[in-house]
């Protein structure tokens, strides 16, 4: 009897190029079929990294260690370099923290006067990258932390010095990150000496670029880009980069504040949730004035 | 029959060894990159075994783990489902299109035979990423990693030339 897949080449009914066309078949239907982001097939892709997580992390062990020592020996030479850099930095740094605090005070007392209603304040949770899964056609990463750590899809992530992307899946212990730069990724952003609003999108190279700039904007080589936090999901004013010197065809190119490709550790803006005011006792509002009557 | 070609050609640890070098390129695809240069380039390290597969070490059921793997590619890497499965299985149909015209022939012929293969492999994925409007390749750094995938290729395949073949001859005596 003719069978499928038996090891006898006599008598069977498809020979092994036929099941590896037919599983062709079957991965055209699966390509074509299924939706990139169904949540059922994200979630088993989360399981697969939760569940092989510990294999990643023991094999990348080595290749991190070895990047880090590589990255020391770079730094090496530079050491006396950066130590003044730093300390010209740091002189600044003070300078700009009670310029801050200045700033800080006469903002409150604005917000009071205006009554302007708080922003929320967040927290930054630290994580460390297991995989880097850039690749010609997609950018993202994952982090060693997930619903363990109460991390949610949507959460702002930065690199060192600004945003490099945003969680889009969360599993137990691991979260996959989208890289401003992949194609997908798409965040409002504001430029801070023009005010200017605009779209950052990714487009699966190194720099991001802008669109859906005004025409008549002023825009400079040089300006400090932060997130607008347009739409909720990324909070306002979490620095991204500066303008590129070189024009693109499709628009601005974005210098990053953070080398995208070489991260070892990312942070999760976490959102604090927003103290309710608190409540006027019986007593306090009865005794207010009502519009009519008195 | 050449000297390349003989130890690996009746089978041995040849169908488990491939597939199992093929899933931890899988798994070491997600690595970090020790290079910023080395980052955005998408190697098919994992190409190498199936090719290996598909000439030395058949057997019927070879496509559905090559399929697997695909999809296990697929799933980790974030592509789209069945993305990696047809490139792997392409690969492995059009090895097996040239298991007659290999048989006695040098390394060398094997190695352009590969790049051929991965050449296409690479333009099929290439003409899905187009077509799909959820998926965009860098083309030049998507066909650099074809060419350096194709370079790499005596670094996996001659190791698995040597591979033992004694227990798989024996089983098939056995069966």
């Amino acid at each position: 009897m003719a069978k499928l897949g038996t090891s006898s080449n006599d008598n069977r009914l498809v020979s092994a190029s036929g099941i590896a066309g037919l599983c062709i078949v079957a991965s055209l239907l699966l390509l074509f079929i299924l939706p990139r982001d169904n949540p059922q097939i994200e979630r088993i892709r989360l399981a697969a990294f939760d569940f092989l997580m510990p294999v990643i992390e023991t094999l990348g062990a080595p290749f991190i260690a070895l990047r880090n020592t590589g990255q020391s020996i770079d730094r090496l030479g530079e050491l006396n370099a950066l130590v003044d850099e730093l300390m010209a930095e740091n002189e600044v740094l003070r300078q700009q923290i009670a310029e801050l605090t200045q700033s800080k005070v006469l903002m409150q007392q604005y917000r009071a006067l205006l009554a302007l209603p708080a922003e929320p304040q967040f927290d930054l949770l630290p994580l460390r990258v297991v995989a880097d899964l850039s690749s010609p056609f997609v950018k993202t990463l994952i982090a060693n932390g997930g619903r363990n750590l109460e991390i949610e899809p949507g959460l702002a992530v930065m690199g060192t010095n600004g945003l490099i992307g945003r969680v889009i899946s969360v599993g137990a212990t691991s979260s996959r990150i989208l890289l401003v730069t992949d194609f997908n990724s798409n965040i409002p952003v504001v430029a801070l000496a023009s005010n200017v609003q605009a779209i950052l999108s990714g487009r699966n190279n190194q720099l991001p670029y802008l669109q859906y700039v005004p025409p008549k904007a002023s825009l400079k080589t040089g300006d400090m880009l932060v997130t607008s936090g347009r739409g909720g999901q990324v909070p306002i004013g979490l620095p991204v980069g500066t303008i590129g010197a070189q024009p693109e065809e499709n628009g601005l190119a974005i210098d990053l504040l953070d080398d995208v490709r070489n991260l070892t550790y990312v942070r999760v803006v976490k959102m604090k949730a927003l103290e309710m005011p608190p409540q006027a006792s019986r007593p306090i509002l009865d005794s207010l004035p009502t519009a009519v009557g008195n | 029959m050449s000297g390349f070609e003989t130890r690996a050609s009746s089978g041995g640890s040849l169908r488990l060894a491939p597939l199992a070098l093929s899933a931890a390129f899988v798994l070491l695809d997600g690595l970090p990159a020790l290079t910023n240069w080395l980052v955005d380039l998408e190697f098919g390290l994992f190409l190498i075994p199936i090719f290996f597969v598909a000439l030395h070490a058949d057997s019927d059921f070879a496509p559905v783990w090559v399929l697997l793997l695909g999809l296990l590619n697929d799933l980790l890497s974030n592509a789209p489902i069945g993305f990696w499965g047809i490139l792997f299985c392409l690969i492995y149909v059009l090895s097996r299109g040239q298991k007659q015209g290999l048989q006695n022939a040098q390394i060398g012929s094997y190695w352009v035979s590969f790049i051929v293969m991965v050449a296409i492999t690479y333009l099929a994925g290439y003409l899905i990423a187009a077509i799909r409007d959820d998926m965009e390749i860098s083309a030049g750094i998507y066909f650099l990693s074809a060419m350096v995938t194709g370079l790499c290729f005596p670094l996996v395949y001659w190791p698995l030339t040597r591979l033992p073949t004694d227990d798989y001859g024996q089983a098939r005596e056995r069966g």
